[in-house]
């Protein structure tokens, strides 16, 4: 399902391209404005908990947090904007909106989008599947036979932890426990498995996508060379 | 009469028995009996091994099993560590009054020799340079009658080193004698008050003083040379005459916080470096060290293995493993080999007469070729496991 949203990268050279447009509705308006740049960040896909021993031993519950280069270097920080220009960017971010560039992201709200669709009922098939529930089970004794209390009866989080050190302890716990049940990577297993069903069954409207989203990226990328943004950075 | 047999004709007919062969062509002849004969052999040889071979390729792979047993596999425990060199400490001569300048005079220590209390370290710019205990307060120069801890700590000094004084407090002639002999073991004599400073030398215990510059201190009050300046050699500002090793080298190792519960102190533990091995114990456990953001060391504790002074092999710097390995429980288990997975799901193939059964199990420890399972009702002791 990855393909169907904006990959990290992607998803920073539309977020710029959508910056710089709202810079040039600003500067329209009389105000000098430049662009922020900087690198964006990813977090780790926790869906099912923590699911990377060395991930849990360095961070605990904490997901890992990858660098996605961004389009721009970092600028300095930005001195306060008067009253005036406060309002022409708060106009302008209204008026740009998103400038026509589509919101290909998981998990945003209210997304009814055929991805998010068929994510929402590969979710759903995926919690009342055999093999899930056998493995949710075994992990869940195992993790208890561990002292370790579940935030929530469907969760994959735990009670808090007092201290880092006993966080990155229930984390490598909890991953041991999923690695005694079959592996951590079972429920992703699954879920692309029922995802994969889907995708088939909607391969048409999945296609479209795709097109819409190579054409959004593409579009980014001439409005970022149009301001100046070199190939290298694209 | 046979006399007309010798005409013409019959020397012509004797001639013609008598004609050599021509030999020339003989070699040919016998090259192609040599290759002819080779040719056989050679036809002989792939016939032969054409007869060997059909036998061969009619052999079977036979299929090998093992025993399900019940045993104790034990569970390891690695982590990677480095050997840390040993805390240091510089030993420092000070100038006294009227030195210009710090020169080795000689060195009475070599690289590798202990040092404790007592002792003489070298001599420079004429001076000698004495080990006090670290308890001994020094820090000022002592004239005859006067008091304090510092002069009783050097009594009790004296008296441990084998010169018997009475610890009074004061230094009074029984602590100047007992100085000077100190001095003269050292081989050379104590300074008087009423020396100059270049060093004076009393004739007797008459004046005799404590200089606090000819007296240096180890941490610990042990050590090891690590290196000394030689004779002739000019110190630096800093002064410093040689560097002690204070305490041993030891091997760290970080483990994360599950880890570490396999190393309490006293475990018992293998260390490995290269062809190097070494059984020793574990002799500290840090407090929890969280990771810094810019570091490759995980957050955990640090395990702290004693190594003792010149362990072949394992130099400061050198990284190592250390193996803990845990006593488990008895449990089926089956040779490691037989464990196979599909799917990301481990199984066995267990024999039952003619077929193979696949069985999922769950691997609880691998240890010495051996593979713990969970208790599994397809699974019994006796069982026969197929090995790849």
């Amino acid at each position: 399902m990855s393909s169907y949203w904006y990959s990290d990268r992607e998803n920073v050279i539309v977020n710029t391209a959508v910056a710089f447009l709202i810079y040039d509705c600003v500067e329209d308006a009389g105000f000098a404005v430049g662009p922020q740049g900087g690198d964006g960040k990813a977090l780790q896909d926790r869906s099912y908990g923590q699911w990377s021993r060395s991930i849990a031993a360095r961070n605990g519950f904490s997901p890992e947090i990858r660098r996605i280069p961004g389009v721009l270097d970092a600028q300095p920080e930005r001195s306060p904007v008067t009253a005036r220009q406060q309002e022409a960017e708060t106009k302008c971010y209204n008026s740009v909106g998103r400038a026509g560039f589509p919101e290909l992201l998981q998990g945003l709200a209210g997304d009814q989008s055929i991805q998010n669709r068929i994510v929402q009922t590969s979710v759903a098939l995926t919690d009342r599947d055999p093999e899930y529930l056998s493995y949710r089970r075994a992990w869940e004794d195992c993790v208890a036979a561990k002292g370790l209390k579940l935030a929530g009866s469907d969760s994959w989080s735990f009670q808090g932890a007092g201290s880092k050190e006993e966080e990155v302890r229930m984390a490598l716990l909890d991953v041991q426990c999923k690695d005694s049940s079959g592996g951590a990577q079972i429920p992703y297993d699954i879920l692309a498995q029922y995802e994969a069903a889907q995708m088939k069954d909607h391969q048409a409207e999945l296609n479209e996508v795709a097109d819409q989203k190579a054409a959004s990226v593409e579009r980014a990328k001439q409005v970022l060379r149009d301001h100046g943004v070199a190939d290298a950075r694209l | 009469m046979r006399g007309s047999d010798t005409g013409p004709k019959a020397e012509a007919q004797l001639n013609s028995a008598m004609r050599r062969v021509q030999r020339w062509w003989l070699v040919p002849l016998v090259l192609v009996l040599v290759l002819a004969g080779l040719g056989a052999a050679y036809w002989a040889g792939i016939s032969s091994a054409a007869g060997a071979e059909t036998p061969q390729a009619t052999q079977q792979t036979v299929p090998v099993s093992a025993a399900v047993e019940r045993r104790a596999v034990t569970k390891q425990v690695i982590l990677s560590g480095k050997v840390v060199a040993g805390a240091q400490s510089a030993i420092k001569a000070t100038p006294g009054v009227g030195i210009a300048r710090l020169v080795v005079t000689s060195s009475a220590k070599s690289a590798g020799d202990e040092l404790v209390p007592g002792q003489l370290v070298a001599v420079v710019s004429g001076r000698p340079l004495l080990i006090l205990p670290s308890g001994v307060p020094l820090y000022r120069d002592i004239s005859p009658g006067q008091s304090g801890p510092d002069i009783k700590g050097l009594q009790e000094a004296l008296n441990a080193f084998g010169f018997p004084v009475a610890a009074t407090g004061t230094f009074d002639a029984g602590t100047q004698e007992g100085l000077s002999s100190w001095y003269r073991a050292a081989g050379s004599k104590a300074p008087t008050t009423a020396a100059d400073g270049n060093g004076g030398e009393a004739p007797s215990t008459a004046g005799v003083m404590f200089r606090w510059q000819e007296f240096v201190q180890i941490p610990g009050d042990a050590g090891k040379i690590a290196s000394i300046a030689q004779p002739g050699t000019v110190l630096g500002e800093d002064g410093v005459v040689a560097s002690v090793t204070i305490a041993p080298d030891t091997i760290v190792a970080r483990a994360d916080v599950l880890q570490a519960e396999s190393f309490p102190v006293g475990a018992p533990v293998t260390v490995h470096a290269g062809s190097a091995v070494l059984d020793t114990k574990v002799s500290g456990i840090s407090a929890f060290i969280p990771g810094a953001p810019d570091s490759s060391d995980i957050p955990g504790k640090d395990i702290t293995l004693p190594l003792a002074p010149g362990t072949a092999g394992l130099g400061a710097g050198q990284t190592v493993t250390v193996t803990a390995t845990t006593e488990a429980p008895t449990s089926l288990a089956v040779p490691l080999i037989a464990i196979r997975q599909e799917s990301g799901t481990a199984f066995v193939d267990v024999e039952t007469g003619s077929d193979i059964r696949r069985v999922a199990v769950t691997v609880t420890g691998q240890a010495d070729g051996w593979a713990a399972i969970a208790d599994v009702s397809e699974v019994a002791v006796g069982d026969h496991v197929r090995l790849p």
